[in-house]
C-alpha cells in the first residue's frame, strides 16, 4: 500500500473525479451536464448503458483567477461485471460523485458509500452525492431532505436532490460540482503540503 | 397646281418643296447631233482618204424585176425575223408563267423553312437541356414563365392595335372636320361682298407671287450654300487656306472682343447713378435668372432621382424575376437532394457507427481488464533485491547454460569424428581377415616347396644336369637351321626360273590380255547397268500416273460441285 502512504498524484490530465452508483440512475447524463456536451443531442438519445467508462476531459473555472483540469470517469453502473476494473476507477481518484436513486434502500445507498468511498480511505469533503431523479413525474416524499434520505453515516456528506429538467435546476447540479472541485483543490493543496512535509522531516532524519 | 399650296394654307417654309436648279432646263430644239456625226464615214487623214465603193461583178443594169426581187427578199428577211421574234416572245412568256410558278413554289418552300427552322430550333433547345440535365419540373416552369410572357405581349399587342384603330378614327373624324371647315369657308367666300372678294382674290395673287420670290431666294440660297460646300472642301482640300481661315476666325473674335471691350470701357465713362443703376438692373436680371436656373435644376434633379429609382425598382424588380425564384427553387431543390441522401444513408451510417461503437466499448472493457490485472500485480511485487539476486543468480546460470551447450556441441562433433574412424576401423578388419584367409591357403603348398628347398646340393646338381641339356640342344637346332636356310636358297632359285618361264610363256601373255579385257567389259557392262537403271527410273511413267489421275478426279469432283451451284446455262 505505497501509493496510500504517498499519493504522488500527478494532474497530467487534472483532478480525477469519478462518477459512480446503480445502474440506470443518469450518471451519464450528469457527465454530459457537467462537461456542457451538447444536451439536446445527448437527452433526444435513447438510454445506452456505459460499457467500461468514458473519459470526459474539459477545464472548468472554480474563481476569476483559477481554472482546474477535470477528468471525469463516467463509470459502468454494472460494477459486478468490471469488478477487476474497480482500482482502475479509483487509481488517483481525488474525488467521487455518488449518483443515487432517492428510492433505494439506505443499506443499499450504504453499501455504495462503502466501495467507492470507505475502501479507498476518502474524506468526506471529497465526495458529492446527487440523489437524482428519473424521469419526469417521479415524486419524493413530502418533506424529504437529502439529509433524511440517506443512511445515518453519510449524513455529513454534501448531498443534493438533483433533476436535469430545467437550467436551474442544471445550474444547481453545476454548482454543487463546483463545490467539489473546490473541496478538491483544497485536499490537493493539502496533499502537497503533507508531502512536503514527510520530505523535510525524512531528509532530517536521514542527516 | 401641284407644287402651288392653297392659298388658304400657311405659307410655305425654306423645307417646302424649293424649286430644283437645274431640273426644268427647256429642252433644246436640236435633235441629238452627235447621233449624225458618228455615222459619217471618217479617215484618219481626212476626207480625202475616202475611196468609192467600186460596183465589183453583179448586175450591171438594175431593173425593175430585179427590184421586185430584193423587195421580195427583204419581205421574206423581215418575215422570218418577225417569226423568230414570235418565238422568243412566246419562250419568255412561258418562262414568265414559270418564273411565277417558281415563284410561288420558293414562297411556299421559305415558308416551310421557316417553319422547320423554328421546329429544329426547338429540338435545339430540348437537346441542350437534356445535355444540361434540366428537371422537368424546371422546363415547366420556364414554359409556364414564357407562356405569360407571350400572353401579356400578346396583351399588349392587341392593346396597341386598338389604340391605333382609335386613333385612325380619330384621324378621319378630323380629316372630314377639315373638310368641312373648308367647305364652310368657300361657303363664306362666296357670300362676301364683291369688293371683298377682289381683295381677297388681289391677296391671292401677292401671295403667289410672294411665294414665287421664296422659290427663286430658296433656289439661290441653294445655290449659295452649294458653293459654300464645295469651298469648305476645298478649304479643307487645303491646310495653308485652313490655316488661314482659322487666323481670319481668330481676328474676328479678337475684334468682337475689341469691340467689347470698348463698349465697357465706355460704359464705364458713364456718370455713376446711370452706371449704378445699370448695374443693378443687370444685378437684378442676373440673379432672376440665377433663381430661374436654380429652380430648374433642382426640377431636374428631382426628376433624375425619380427616373433612377424608377430604373433601380425596374432593375431590381428584373433582377428578381430572372434569377430569384430560379435561385431558390434550385436551393430547395438542393437542399431537398441532401434531405433525401441522408434519409437514405441514415441506416446504414447509424449501422457503421453502432458498429464502431461496439468496438470501442469492447476495447474499453478489455483495456480495464488489462488494467485492473496489471494493478493487482503491482500491488504484491517482490522486493527489489530479491529481484536482483535472482536475476544475476539467472544470469550466471544463463552463462553456465551456455557453456554447457558449447560443450555439447564439440562432444557431438567428436562423436561424429569417432564414428567416422570406427568405419575404417571395420574396413580395415574385413580386409585383414580376407588377407590371413589367402595365406592360409598358402600355407600347405609352402610348406611342400619348404621341404623341397631344404636340399640345395641336390638342386644344384639338377640345375646343372637341365642346363648341359640345352646347350646341346641349342647346338643341334643351330645346325639345323643352316640347313634350311641353304635349302631356302636353291629353292628360291628354282622359283625364278619358273618365273622367268611364264613370262616367255605366250599363251600367259593372251590370258593375261584377255583377263585386262575382260575386266574392261565387265566395267563397261556396271556403267551401261547403271544408266539403264536410272533411264528406267527417269521414264517410269506409272506415278506420274497415278498424279495425274489423282488430278483429274479432283478437277471433276470440283466440276461436279460447280454444276450442282449454277443454273444451268441455255
Amino acid at each position: 500500500m505505497q501509493s496510500m502512504e504517498a499519493p504522488a498524484v500527478e494532474l497530467e490530465y487534472g483532478a480525477k473525479i469519478v462518477l459512480a452508483g446503480p445502474k440506470r440512475a443518469g450518471k451519464s447524463a450528469i457527465a454530459n451536464v457537467l462537461a456542457e456536451n451538447d444536451m439536446d443531442v445527448e437527452l433526444a438519445m435513447p438510454y445506452h448503458a456505459t460499457v467500461g467508462v468514458r473519459i470526459l476531459e474539459f477545464a472548468r473555472l472554480l474563481d476569476e483567477r483559477s481554472s482546474m483540469e477535470v477528468q471525469l470517469w463516467d463509470t459502468s453502473g454494472d460494477i459486478d461485471a468490471y469488478v477487476s476494473a474497480m482500482p482502475v476507477y479509483m487509481r488517483d481518484a481525488v474525488g467521487v460523485i455518488l449518483v443515487l436513486d432517492p428510492a433505494m434502500k439506505k443499506t443499499d445507498m450504504d453499501a455504495w458509500f462503502t466501495t467507492f468511498v470507505e475502501d479507498y480511505m476518502l474524506e468526506d469533503r471529497q465526495v458529492l452525492v446527487l440523489l437524482h431523479m428519473g424521469p419526469p413525474g417521479t415524486t419524493l416524499p413530502s418533506g424529504a431532505t437529502p439529509r433524511s434520505l440517506l443512511p445515518r453515516r453519510m449524513a455529513g456528506l454534501n448531498a443534493i436532490i438533483s433533476t436535469l429538467e430545467s437550467d436551474e435546476a442544471r445550474d444547481d447540479v453545476q454548482d454543487a460540482f463546483e463545490d467539489l472541485l473546490r473541496n478538491v483543490a483544497d485536499v490537493l493543496d493539502d496533499m502537497q503540503a503533507e508531502e512536503e512535509s514527510r520530505i523535510i522531516q525524512s531528509q532530517q532524519g536521514g542527516a | 397646281m401641284a407644287y402651288r399650296p392653297g392659298s388658304r394654307m400657311a405659307p410655305p417654309g425654306t423645307a417646302g418643296l424649293p424649286p430644283g436648279t437645274g431640273v426644268l432646263r427647256p429642252p433644246s430644239g436640236i435633235v441629238a447631233p452627235s447621233a449624225v456625226l458618228t455615222n459619217r464615214p471618217m479617215t484618219n487623214q481626212g476626207v480625202k482618204g475616202v475611196r468609192p465603193v467600186t460596183q465589183g461583178s453583179g448586175r450591171a443594169f438594175q431593173d425593175k424585176n430585179w427590184y421586185i426581187a430584193e423587195v421580195r427578199a427583204k419581205t421574206q428577211a423581215i418575215t422570218a425575223e418577225l417569226a423568230n421574234l414570235s418565238n422568243e416572245l412566246e419562250a419568255f412568256n412561258s418562262s414568265a408563267e414559270n418564273y411565277g410558278a417558281y415563284e410561288r413554289k420558293a414562297d411556299g418552300l421559305a415558308s416551310e423553312l421557316r417553319e422547320l427552322q423554328g421546329v429544329l430550333a426547338d429540338y435545339n433547345m430540348l437537346v441542350d437541356k437534356m445535355h444540361t440535365d434540366t428537371g422537368i419540373n424546371q422546363i415547366l416552369e420556364q414554359t409556364a414563365a414564357d407562356k405569360a410572357k407571350n400572353d401579356e405581349e400578346r396583351w399588349r399587342i392587341d392593346a396597341m392595335f386598338t389604340e391605333r384603330q382609335a386613333r385612325e378614327e380619330q384621324i378621319r373624324t378630323v380629316t372630314t372636320e377639315i373638310a368641312s371647315i373648308e367647305g364652310t369657308i368657300e361657303d363664306e367666300l362666296n357670300q362676301l361682298a364683291p369688293e371683298m372678294l377682289a381683295e381677297y382674290r388681289e391677296a391671292q395673287e401677292t401671295n403667289d407671287t410672294l411665294l414665287d420670290t421664296i422659290g427663286r431666294y430658296q433656289a439661290d440660297l441653294e445655290s449659295g450654300a452649294y458653293r459654300l460646300r464645295s469651298m469648305e472642301d476645298a478649304l479643307r482640300a487645303n491646310p495653308l487656306k485652313q490655316q488661314a481661315f482659322a487666323l481670319f476666325n481668330e481676328l474676328n473674335d479678337a475684334r468682337a472682343r475689341r469691340d467689347e471691350l470698348e463698349a465697357d470701357a465706355r460704359d464705364s465713362q458713364l456718370s455713376g447713378p446711370e452706371e449704378q443703376e445699370r448695374l443693378l438692373n443687370k444685378v437684378k436680371a442676373d440673379t432672376s435668372e440665377i433663381g430661374a436656373m436654380n429652380r430648374r435644376i433642382a426640377a431636374l434633379e428631382e426628376e433624375i432621382s425619380r427616373g433612377r429609382e424608377q430604373l433601380d425598382s425596374l432593375a431590381r424588380e428584373e433582377e428578381a424575376r430572372q434569377s430569384d425564384k430560379y435561385e431558390k427553387y434550385l436551393q430547395i431543390l438542393a437542399k431537398e437532394e441532401a434531405i433525401r441522401k441522408f434519409i437514405e444513408e441514415f441506416p446504414e451510417v447509424q449501422a457503421a457507427l453502432a458498429e464502431d461503437m461496439a468496438a470501442r466499448e469492447t476495447a474499453i472493457a478489455e483495456l480495464l481488464e488489462t488494467i485492473g490485472s496489471g494493478l493487482a500485480r503491482q500491488t504484491n511485487l517482490p522486493q527489489v533485491e530479491q529481484v536482483r539476486e535472482k536475476e544475476d543468480l539467472l544470469e550466471f546460470q544463463r552463462d553456465q547454460m551456455g557453456l554447457a551447450e558449447s560443450t555439447h556441441d564439440k562432444l557431438i562433433r567428436d562423436k561424429a569424428e569417432r564414428e567416422r574412424d570406427l568405419k575404417k576401423l571395420d574396413q580395415l578388419d574385413k580386409k585383414i581377415e580376407r588377407d590371413i584367409a589367402a595365406l592360409h591357403k598358402r600355407i600347405p603348398t609352402m610348406r611342400a616347396e619348404l621341404v623341397k628347398y631344404n636340399d640345395i646340393k641336390k638342386l644344384q646338381s639338377d640345375a646343372r644336369k637341365l642346363e648341359a641339356s640345352l646347350k646341346t640342344q641349342r647346338q643341334e637346332l643351330s645346325l639345323k637351321r643352316e640347313h634350311l636356310s641353304a635349302e631356302v636358297g636353291r629353292l628360291e632359285g628354282k622359283l625364278n626360273e619358273l618365273k622367268d618361264a611364264l613370262e616367255a610363256d605366250e599363251t600367259y601373255r593372251g590370258i593375261t590380255n584377255l583377263q585386262a579385257k575382260l575386266a574392261i567389259y565387265e566395267q563397261t557392262n556396271a556403267e551401261l547397268r547403271d544408266y539403264i537403271e536410272t533411264k528406267g527410273r527417269e521414264s517410269d511413267y506409272r506415278a506420274r500416273l497415278r498424279d495425274v489421275g489423282a488430278i483429274v478426279a479432283d478437277i471433276n469432283a470440283i466440276l461436279v460441285e460447280g454444276t450442282k451451284y449454277r443454273a444451268p446455262v441455255l
